[in-house]
């Protein structure tokens, strides 16, 4: 088949196409939605796309458009940066020492004929109530 | 004339005044001596049940001293023999002035109910009291003791020392009165009683008080055990 195209045609076309590549790749860059100036460097071991899964925060995901040679790369959302909230120490709970409990006095049985020798003697000078009423009505009778 | 007159008037009506009088005398209702006597009889009587009942009393009183005891049966029987013979001579009387006077010596001279009856139940309070502060004297040692055990084991005994010491203070009160009372009240007779009608009130007086002393040491005994317990 005959080539319909000069030389200088040729030329002309590979200029505009890659113009064309050009713009597009601009374009491409234009529109990403995350500025560069955001865009974290990845680290050592993101550079490798999709490696392992513990590298989350790095992920680098390189779109290449056909042809192009600049790679766009759309980096995740950084770890959340290390937040170091400084929690208060919890003050140390103070456990009052043990106070020695008083001595719990066992219980004091009294001998049981203390008691019923108190109820006895009670009872022998109780009979004299009737002695000193008798007593007193004989000497309130006269004769 | 008048006056020799006059005074043979007033002669004539002294001796009928003295006449008369004289048959007023002599006229005096006769005394029924049989009934007087039937009222002194029982006047004995119910003396000498009264003794009988003291003479049972004294025998069953376990706590009478054997001194105090022969006292009263002496007591007892010489009044028993002296009404005895009274209502022999009652009994003979052939005149009311000397009935009257002999049923008189009845209470008189015995004195069973004002003075013998409360000496012999006095004598019995009184030496019954010696028993005891005897008895409880012994309890308060024991309970002093068992005050100290207590106090070993770690019992608080503060209150149970205080009613201690209360309770020997009574004790010893108790104690120091009551020497003598009965022997002194025993010896009152009669004749004293009829001096003076309050013979025996300072032993009854005293016999109260002792009385009291022994029912408080008694209490304190009481509630020293029930400290010790609680």
């Amino acid at each position: 088949m005959a080539n319909h195209f000069s030389p200088r045609t040729m030329t002309r076309t590979r200029i505009i196409v890659a113009f064309a590549a050009g713009v597009l790749a601009l374009s491409a860059c234009g529109s990403s939605s995350t500025p560069l100036s955001n865009v974290k460097a990845p680290t050592a071991t993101s550079t490798t796309a999709a490696n392992s899964s513990n590298t989350e925060s790095s992920v680098v995901s390189v779109t290449t458009l056909a042809g192009a040679s600049t790679a766009s790369t759309t980096v995740s959302a950084p770890a959340a940066a290390a937040s170091v909230t400084t929690v208060p120490a919890a003050p140390a709970k103070v456990t009052p020492a043990p106070v020695a409990a008083p001595p719990v006095a066992a219980p004091f049985v009294v001998d049981p004929a203390l008691t019923q020798a108190l109820n006895s003697a009670k009872q022998l000078l109780g009979s004299n109530t009737q002695d000193l009423n008798d007593a007193a009505a004989a000497a309130a009778n006269g004769g | 004339m008048n006056t020799k007159h006059n005074l043979a008037i007033i002669g004539v009506g002294l001796v009928g005044i003295l006449t008369f009088a004289g048959t007023a005398s002599a006229t005096e209702p006769a005394v029924d001596l049989t009934a007087a006597k039937a009222k002194c009889d029982a006047a004995v009587a119910v003396r000498t049940a009264e003794l009988a009942k003291l003479t049972a009393k004294a025998a069953g009183a376990k706590n009478l001293s054997s001194g105090h005891l022969g006292t009263i049966n002496d007591i007892i029987s010489s009044s028993t023999s002296g009404l005895t013979d009274l209502q022999i001579k009652i009994d003979a009387d052939a005149d009311a002035s000397t009935l009257r006077a002999d049923c008189e010596t009845i209470a008189t001279g015995f004195r069973i109910f004002a003075l013998r009856a409360p000496q012999v139940h006095l004598a019995i309070v009184g030496d019954r009291q010696s028993a005891v502060v005897a008895k409880v004297g012994d309890l308060a040692t024991k309970l002093d003791a068992a005050i100290q055990k207590a106090a070993a084991n770690g019992k608080d005994v503060t209150d149970a020392t205080a009613k201690l010491a209360d309770m020997n203070a009574k004790l010893a009160d108790a104690a120091g009165l009551l020497p003598g009372v009965v022997d002194n009240e025993l010896t009152f007779t009669p004749e004293q009683w009829n001096a003076n009608h309050t013979v025996l009130s300072s032993s009854m007086t005293t016999l109260h008080t002792v009385q009291s002393d022994l029912a408080n040491a008694i209490a304190d005994g009481q509630a020293i055990v029930a400290d010790l317990q609680a």
